[in-house]
């Protein structure tokens, strides 16, 4: 078994080479983690120390450096609707966003709304307590559970949102503005804490074929925030890492993408989440590699449905093409979601553990 | 006449407009407007609004448009709409094709398959929407009763995209597969997939999935 070693991971987020290619990931779904530990983490109260215990032995015994652990706003949503879960390791009920109706649509809504106070909206207690678990060689790599504009349009509604784009700015301007604060008010405060190691936002701005909304407003209502974000962890010597799913790579009439505004005006030190569909982890290796770590790329597709020889034979392919020049880890290229064929996920950690070194 | 002939012209502009500027305000006036001056309704739709939705498409497509755009010039049309369907005779509107459309089971995203109902309604398409968290029997039944073209499923996520091949199995057992084209879209869906469970194509955005079903049925 590889012994944690959380300066693995800090290397590469400085984009150096450390002993071996450390795993990253940004979450492994509680029915993954209970399918290989064995124990009922899908049954435990979120932050309870059974709950934390488990984590900790999760990720020790497979290898990782760090516990990842991001904790909920308490921000009341009644936009969102259950169906059946379809996946192998069933949670029998998956919520979705409601993306045609918002818990505030209007500015009526928004002054209604239970905004609660900086201290009513998360409860830190179990990063606290995480860690006094942590085993030695481990740190926390902590943040708030959904990012800036994940959560304006979580309470908005994606068409809500676009609507009040063209209707009603100064209710969008007031919404990203309220979130933004919030985010990073409460980051200040995890940055603070015992053995946070990295401080980290995930923050979906796309899908497949762009950015969900006009780049442009992403730089003007979104991207400060990150900014802001990022400062927060650089003033207390930590680094940050965004995840953000979606092709954010697309040049528009400036001249730049919000990949490269993310990479050098938010000043990120890793960027995670990647899509073969979009562009190959590798590619994007190739282009950003030298200024900012690239972890996972491991496409979510293939570790969900891929055989598993070939599977094998694709992570090789990726390490070939991402160790060289360091700062890289190897992980899923979004989650470790409970239809992810586990035997993948395993063999994916397998082949990370036997060609998991940078080339000389 | 011709004063009649270039007044009609100049709100049926305004209706394309409105729709691009995505202006729902406009769009409403417009349509009013064109009751006002004796335009069919069909005719405010097809030779205005969906013009309109036309040129939302290239803007898309050449990246001067966004999701947030495609959703909001949905709305817009929506509101337009409103204002038109009171005048609107289902015999006045020549249709180019049917479209059974759902997004699948365990599946409840519908951004892209809505978009894909407004651009096809756009495009002349008879929509049938079965909505969101569709069995196979129910896109069985809707193909069975309705007749369609094409059948169009959507996924968000690559636990629920399965369901399309049960989908299709189920089209196949009905007898029914071969009466329609198949079209597939969502987040995790490629052409490869599309391929390996049988459906005829897969769509990379909603431009595309309305430009592959226009095509069929100009081909028919």
């Amino acid at each position: 078994m590889r012994r944690p070693k959380f300066s693995r991971l800090l290397e590469v987020l400085m984009n150096e080479e450390p002993d071996v290619i450390p795993f990253y990931e940004h979450a492994v779904d509680l029915e993954i983690i209970e399918a290989l530990t064995g124990k009922p983490i899908t049954r435990m109260p979120f932050g309870g120390d059974d709950f934390l215990k488990t984590l900790v032995e999760f990720y020790y015994k497979l290898g990782y450096d760090y516990v990842p652990l991001e904790i909920p706003l308490n921000l009341p949503l009644t936009n969102v609707r259950t169906a059946r879960d379809t996946a192998i390791l069933s949670r029998e009920q998956r919520t979705w966003q409601d993306e045609s109706r918002g818990t505030i649509e209007n500015w009526e809504d928004f002054e209604n709304y239970a905004w609660p106070s900086l201290e009513e909206s998360i409860d830190l207690s179990s990063l606290e307590k995480l860690a006094k678990l942590l085993p030695d060689g481990m740190e926390i790599v902590g943040g708030v559970s959904g990012g800036v504009f994940e959560y304006v349009s979580w309470i908005m509604g994606l068409v809500p949102l676009s609507r009040a784009i063209y209707t009603d700015r100064r209710l969008v301007e007031n919404m990203f503005e309220r979130i933004g604060r919030m985010i990073s008010k409460i980051d200040e405060e995890i940055a603070k804490m015992d053995r946070i190691g990295v401080l980290r936002m995930g923050d979906d701005l796309g899908y497949k074929k762009g950015t969900f909304i006009r780049p442009q407003l992403i730089r003007r209502y979104v991207l400060p925030w990150h900014k802001r974000c990022v400062e927060i962890a650089h003033k207390r010597g930590l680094p940050f890492i965004l995840h953000s799913c979606g092709n954010l790579y697309k040049i528009d009439e400036t001249g730049r993408s919000i990949m490269d505004d993310l990479v050098e005006w938010v000043g990120i030190d890793a960027k995670h989440s990647f899509e073969d569909e979009i562009k190959p982890v590798w590619d994007v290796k190739a282009e950003y590699g030298e200024r900012v770590a690239i972890l996972g790329g491991v496409d979510m597709d293939k570790l969900a449905r891929l055989p598993t020889e070939e599977l094998r034979k694709y992570v090789i392919e990726v390490i070939r093409r991402c160790s060289p020049g360091g700062g890289y880890a190897l992980g899923s290229g979004n989650t470790i979601a409970n239809y992810v064929k586990v035997e993948n996920y395993l063999a994916m950690l397998k082949i990370g553990r036997k060609y998991g070194k940078y080339p000389k | 006449m011709v004063n009649i002939m270039v007044r009609e012209e100049e709100i049926l502009c305004k209706l394309r407009d409105a729709i691009v500027d995505l202006d729902v305000e406009g769009v409403q006036k417009a349509c009013r407007e064109a009751i006002d001056a004796g335009i069919p309704a069909y005719k405010a739709v097809t030779d205005g609004m969906a013009k309109g939705m036309e040129i939302v498409g290239e803007k898309y497509e050449k990246g001067e448009y966004f999701l947030a755009e495609l959703i909001m010039a949905g709305e817009t049309m929506k509101e337009g709409m409103k204002v038109l369907e009171p005048y609107l005779k289902g015999s006045e509107v020549e249709k180019i094709g049917k479209v059974v459309i759902g997004t699948v089971k365990g599946d409840l995203h519908d951004i892209g398959k809505n978009i894909v109902a407004t651009l096809l309604g756009a495009a002349g398409f008879e929509v049938i929407d079965l909505g969101v968290d569709v069995p196979p029997e129910k896109f069985v039944e809707a193909v069975k009763h309705n007749n369609p073209d094409i059948v169009g499923m959507s996924a968000l996520l690559t636990t629920t995209m399965i369901e399309m091949e049960n989908v299709i199995k189920a089209l196949k057992e009905s007898g029914v597969r071969d009466k329609v084209k198949i079209i597939i879209g969502g987040a995790p869906v490629t052409k490869e997939y599309a391929e390996k469970i049988g459906a005829d194509a897969a769509a990379r955005d909603a431009i595309e999935g309305v430009n592959i079903c226009k095509s069929w049925m100009t081909k028919k």
